[in-house]
């Protein structure tokens, strides 16, 4: 069964789309297969995999009806020029949805639906990656439920300290409302722009108040994240010896997502020409 | 001169955060770790496979209820497709506030009854396992429910190991119901029990120690002990430990029976295969041509004839053994159906005597290590002249 980690801070552009991109990209190279899901209608994600504006995807099949074969998940899946990466892209549409299933909210527990409908996919992927939106709705509690794994990225400021106590009120109402046991699985800093005053006093404050949760492991800004998210690439594409990419490499490390042989072919990866 | 920079986590200037974000990550924490919930006992259905424990004394449970307060919460599963919550335990608890009246039940529970929330994503397997831990925590069971318990349990461990999720099966026995592993290998042997014994043993007749020591005796060994339990009421140490040696030499008598008859019959069957191929040789000579005189022929016959017949002598005088061999056994088993009323009471009045044989001779040593105190006792010293003038009569009659 596949591992679902979600992305998820209800403060915009901390980094959550990088992060997601960046991260599976890393473990694709490595050798495992990916499914990224785009739940964000800005779309930022699948832009980056090559998706225009006008796919057609019946995002209802897939949140309000519980599905049961695999195939009816799989075809809205594509393959992207992307060696083992996946994609279940964004639409507009995704908007219109959030109605949708608040209407059906009302006589079932359509908020289970996505996971049902994923777990159908089995072991066809390794990992399967959600970006979420910032914008709270039914989509990201969908998520939620989804996810094995929430992680939040935050920068080095108190707007994103923020989004995480909201998104603890939202992981503790969907845990009462459906008797479940989501956990909170850590938090990582981004956008590091050197070891700045700010940067070490909430390092430090963010390990005392949480601990095992919080992952000490930053991602330090660098030119070619700006630059890759202008030309549209992922970011090891555009420059995979960068100091994000490295810092990424060892955030994936922390959380054990990869094994010695994955990280063996990574290491080749990033040592060739390629 | 420039401010000093201090900057933390959740606090600001104007305090519109809450900086507790560690506090409320414990919450979140504690509520995966137990999530606890008032629910109406209309959103409370009944399990089928709570079938197994009583729902007997209701009425007396709500009065308790009602008297003393609602001592434990109850355990349940939600379901998400129906919005209700299924019991795991608390049957009869659950049953009990329903009879309850409309203002008894709102005086006690005005938010409805304290619930404890199992997680919803589990297996019917494991919601199973839980159903048993939950019970076997809060009730009182008697042996036969306790055993039921156990059995089940392995039968639903045994799906589990076969899919590689556990490895050893009475260690999570152990685990579930609190009990030692040792004490769940016990059930497992108390299962090889003739039906008689397993029923003495939910009667609490005899004890799980005593099911575990009777379970690895053979069936005719166990019948024996259920007779002299029969007889007198239960069965001592050294009565065990000779119809547990008797049952060791018939086990032994068996397998060296056998493996005569095994290597009896391949000597025969060696034997039979001899005698057909000088059959063959015999009539390869007679029936095909070859250069030989006559002479040589009759007299190569004749020698190979003497020979089948030895073979075939052979080969009767194994047939019969094999057969009396046969016999003898079949005689033996027809005697050995159980142990005879006067075998047990010989056995019983043998393992008495041991008893107080031993008994003698360990208060003995206390006497003559005692000896200054005999002679300084006239009472004492008289009581052991006694005991010399019986034990002199005793061996007189037995002409030692």
């Amino acid at each position: 069964m596949a591992q679902v980690i979600s992305f998820i801070n209800e403060k915009g552009g901390v980094g959550k789309s990088t992060s997601a991109i960046t991260i599976s990209q890393i473990l694709a190279i490595s050798g495992y297969k990916i499914l990224i899901i785009d739940l964000d209608p800005q779309m930022n994600t699948s832009k980056v995999f090559g998706v225009q504006d006008d796919n057609l995807i019946d995002y209802e099949h897939l949140f309000c009806n519980k599905q049961t074969d695999k195939e009816s998940v799989q075809k809205y899946i594509m393959e992207t020029e992307h060696k083992n990466i996946s994609l279940l892209s964004a639409s507009r549409e995704l908007n219109q949805l959030i109605y949708k299933i608040y209407d059906i909210s009302k006589t079932e527990s359509v908020e289970l639906y996505l996971k049902h409908n994923l777990e159908l996919l089995g072991d066809t992927y390794d990992y399967i990656i959600i970006d979420n939106s910032p914008f709270k709705s039914y989509l990201t509690s969908c998520a939620i439920i989804a996810s094995d794994k929430i992680i939040t990225p935050v920068n080095v400021d108190n707007f994103s300290y923020d989004g995480l106590m909201s998104l603890f009120d939202t992981i503790e109402e969907l845990n009462t409302k459906y008797s479940l046991h989501i956990e909170f699985a850590g938090l990582f800093m981004t956008r590091i722009t050197g070891r700045t005053t700010i940067y070490k006093q909430m390092f430090e404050d963010y390990e005392n108040m949480f601990g095992d949760n919080f992952i000490p492991v930053s991602i330090r800004n660098c030119i070619a994240v700006s630059e890759s998210n202008t030309t549209f690439e992922p970011l090891l594409t555009y420059d995979k010896k960068c100091t994000a990419a490295q810092d990424y490499i060892e955030l994936v490390n922390y959380l054990g997502l990869m094994d010695n042989k994955h990280f063996r072919e990574l290491a080749k990866y990033l040592k060739g020409d390629n | 001169m420039a401010k000093k920079k201090d900057f933390h986590v959740g606090r600001t200037t104007n305090a519109t955060l809450n900086a507790a974000g560690g506090q409320r990550l414990q919450q979140l924490k504690a509520q995966t770790q137990y999530n606890f919930k008032f629910i109406e006992k209309d959103k409370i259905i009944s399990n089928p496979k709570n079938e197994m424990y009583t729902q007997d004394g209701i009425a007396a449970l709500k009065e308790s209820i009602l008297v003393n307060g609602l001592r434990h919460n109850l355990s349940v599963l939600y379901n998400a497709d129906t919005d209700t919550y299924r019991l795991i335990s608390g049957e009869r608890r659950y049953h009990a506030i329903c009879a309850m009246t409309e203002t008894e039940y709102n005086n006690m529970f005005p938010s409805g009854i304290p619930c404890k929330v199992e997680p919803a994503d589990i297996s019917e397997i494991d919601e199973e396992i839980m159903l048993i831990s939950a019970n076997h925590d809060v009730r009182e069971s008697s042996m036969e429910v306790k055993r039921w318990e156990v059995s089940r349990l392995k039968e639903l461990y045994e799906t589990k190991k076969i899919s590689g999720e556990i490895k050893n099966i009475n260690a999570e026995i152990a685990k579930q119901l609190n009990i030692s592993e040792r004490q769940a290998r016990k059930y497992t042997t108390a299962e090889k029990l003739i039906p008689e014994l397993s029923e003495l043993l939910n009667a609490n007749g005899i004890d799980l120690n005593e099911a575990d020591k009777f379970g690895r005796l053979d069936e005719d060994a166990q019948k024996s002990i259920l007779h002299i339990i029969q007889l007198n009421g239960s069965v001592n140490n050294e009565e065990y430990q000779t119809i547990k040696k008797m049952s060791e030499d018939n086990a032994k008598a068996a397998k060296s029976y056998k493996s005569e008859l095994d290597k009896t019959s391949q000597k025969l069957e060696q034997q039979q295969q001899l005698v057909e191929s000088l059959q063959q040789q015999i009539s390869d000579l007679q029936n095909l041509p070859h250069e030989k005189t006559k002479e040589d022929l009759q007299s190569e016959i004749t020698f190979i004839s003497n020979a089948k017949q030895k073979a075939e002598a052979e080969v009767s005088k194994l047939l019969n053994k094999i057969d009396k061999m046969q016999e003898e056994q079949k005689l033996k088993s027809q005697k050995n159906i159980a142990v005879s009323d006067a075998d047990l009471k010989r056995i019983s009045a043998q393992a008495k005597t041991e008893q107080a044989l031993m008994q003698i001779e360990n208060n003995f040593t206390i006497l003559k290590n005692n000896q200054t105190t005999i002679l300084q006792n006239v009472d004492l010293k008289t009581r052991v002249a006694i005991l010399k003038e019986r034990i002199e009569a005793l061996a007189n009659t037995l002409e030692l």
